[in-house]
């Protein structure tokens, strides 16, 4: 019984610090871990062997063997209402099969509760191209994918939500604390794809066609780590889905680069051709200033892509490393 | 508190020397241990440890991999142990590794339509089987999460690095030499080779515990190993049965990663 108080007595104890600080969201949980060692009985406080620096806080005898009292503080800093920016320097391709994504990523999350808050990224790949593996294939064996299984993400944008299931804190030996979540999200956006046209060999640099937005998902989970009540350190893991399915490159649709390339052989301008408005026929004229590379070479890769209809849906699994300021 | 004035880029330099300093006034508010998880329910040093573990390769490219093992190890202080670790893969070629070889077979290297005569294998095609390493775990980080408002758990966080051996299968998917039908691209008789090597591996994971004598494990385990493949192979020398080929030069490395999830005895 007088345990049983003791334990009251503490609870009360740690609720008062608590408040004095303002900003924790719920109290400490006081609770008697059941997997604690069951301690001898000791008929006078002699046969009892000597507690190192055995203390009374708040009336609970700490370091009694046959008392565990452990607390894990919900939250040390509030979250709801409040925004987090975070900047995700390097977001890196994990699964790169036929493609090889590496970029940047902003963040914007409004916690509209402490577990719940929408989340809006834009993301950018400064390097989109197509795999090592890819390029082994078609070196060694004369094979490569399918053109729309290597479908590039150039930028996009998502808009989710982001719920934090879990919350824990660590210590690194006895000296060092972390807090953390764990987070989950999901959400949809938009992408900008391309796909590459020509190789980068040595008769040039690679070259690019433009293939369009598409529609694209997003799941992802990882951790949240809370440094003081305004910064976060953030690891997660993202995977974002679209379509494979090409339809124009560089506006122009098939029935377009059909006709481009007949009338290649020509020598007329291509300019002078019947297309439809968005087709950007300037995209395949001229050469590369740096290599006198024809971009009209690039017509049949082109006219090849939209040929090739796919329903297959890609998978472009990230890890997002990042740091956040939260206001 | 005066880092909440601070400068964002100096916080985020000085992130650690902050973490320090919340530990630091967590004391001031009447700390009920000079720790900063307090009343650690699960203390390993000189206990042993028996772990059985599944894992499945993460990125299958030309080879896919599940890989069983078991392992024994002992905890010489809370944050560092001893472990080995031994079993067997099943493991394969992809579908897709498949497609290739066979898209390759249906272009005959001889004749009016000769097609890829003189190809490179590719790298990346061992299989591992069985296997087995040695090496040390640092758990330096311990810890509690609670799920919303449920109990805690408490879990530890490692990385691991060690060394040991394996053995590994390969079938070429450019090297034929009995080709059972061109045009469905189907060969009788790829070469295939076997061998045992060193190989080194690293990872990092977590283990939650169940109770006092046991523990469940997630990792995420690198196994990696040197490669060893033909270039230079003439179709048209292999389909007739004769030797063709040489060693790669510059053959590379190969990584097989794998999640693995286990579960630990420990006592």
């Amino acid at each position: 019984m007088r345990r049983i108080l003791a334990l009251m007595m503490l609870g009360v104890a740690l609720r008062a610090p608590a408040q004095d600080l303002g900003t924790p969201v719920e109290e400490p949980e006081v609770a008697m871990a059941q997997e604690a060692p069951v301690a001898p009985t000791f008929t006078s406080v002699a046969d009892a062997p000597p507690f190192e620096a055995e203390r009374l806080v708040g009336g609970a005898p700490l370091f009694d063997p046959d008392v565990a009292v452990h607390i894990v503080e919900k939250k040390q800093f509030r979250d709801q209402g409040r925004l987090e920016l975070i900047l995700y320097p390097v977001v890196a391709q994990l699964n790169g099969e036929f493609s090889q994504h590496y970029g940047s990523a902003l963040s914007l999350v409004w916690h509209l509760q402490e577990n719940f808050g929408l989340q809006l990224t834009p993301v950018y790949n400064w390097s989109a191209q197509t795999s090592a593996f890819n390029r082994e294939l078609n070196s060694s064996v004369s094979e490569e994918a399918q053109a729309s299984a290597s479908l590039l993400i150039r930028y996009g944008g998502i808009l989710g939500v982001e719920v934090a299931p879990l919350y824990g804190k660590f210590a690194f030996y006895q000296g060092l604390l972390g807090r953390f979540q764990v987070v989950v999200n999901a959400g949809a956006g938009i992408a900008s794809t391309e796909h590459e046209l020509k190789p980068g060999n040595a008769a040039g640099v690679a070259t690019y066609g433009n293939t369009g937005a598409r529609f694209m998902g997003s799941v992802g989970a990882g951790f949240r780590v809370a440094i003081a009540d305004r910064f976060t350190v953030r690891v997660e893991a993202r995977d974002l889905l679209y379509a494979a399915r090409v339809d124009r490159v560089n506006g122009c649709s098939q029935s377009d680069l059909q006709a481009l390339v007949n009338e290649r052989p020509s020598g007329n301008p291509l300019s002078g051709v019947s297309v439809s408005g968005s087709c950007r026929v300037s995209s395949f004229q001229g050469t590369v200033k740096s290599t006198g590379y024809n971009r009209e070479s690039d017509l049949n890769n082109a006219l090849n892509l939209t040929q090739e209809r796919s329903s297959d849906v890609l998978n472009n699994l990230g890890v997002y490393a990042g740091v956040g300021m939260v206001f | 508190m005066t880092i909440q004035k601070t400068p964002i880029f100096a916080a985020f330099f000085v992130g650690l020397l902050v973490a320090s300093s919340a530990s630091a006034a967590e004391a001031e508010r009447g700390a009920l241990e000079n720790v900063v998880v307090r009343n650690r329910l699960h203390l390993l040093q000189g206990k042993f440890e028996v772990s059985v573990v599944a894992g499945l390769s993460l990125v299958n490219r030309l080879t896919e991999h599940y890989d069983f093992n078991l392992g024994v190890a002992y905890n010489l202080t809370e944050a560092w142990a001893l472990e080995a670790r031994g079993g067997y893969a099943l493991s394969g070629q992809t579908a897709l590794a498949r497609q290739v070889g066979s898209s390759l077979l249906s272009r005959a290297p001889s004749g009016d339509a000769a097609q890829a005569v003189v190809v490179n294998d590719l790298s990346g095609l061992w299989e591992m089987k069985a296997n087995g390493v040695v090496g040390a775990r640092w758990a330096p980080l311990y810890g509690k999460i609670s799920l919303l408002a449920a109990a805690s758990v408490h879990y530890q966080a490692y990385v691991w690095a060690g060394l040991g051996g394996a053995t590994f299968h390969r079938r070429s998917l450019v090297y034929c030499r009995a080709v059972v039908d061109r045009a469905a691209g189907t060969c009788g008789d790829w070469l295939s080779a076997d061998r045992a090597t060193v190989l080194g591996s690293g990872a990092f994971g977590l283990r939650f515990f169940t109770g006092q004598h046991g523990a469940l494990t997630l990792e995420m385990r690198n196994y990696i190993f040197g490669d060893r493949f033909l270039v230079k192979v003439d179709r048209s020398v292999s389909e007739a049965g004769g030797t063709t080929g040489t060693l790669s030069p510059r053959p590379g490395l190969i990584n097989l990663v794998l999640l693995n999830i286990g579960y630990t005895v420990i006592f």
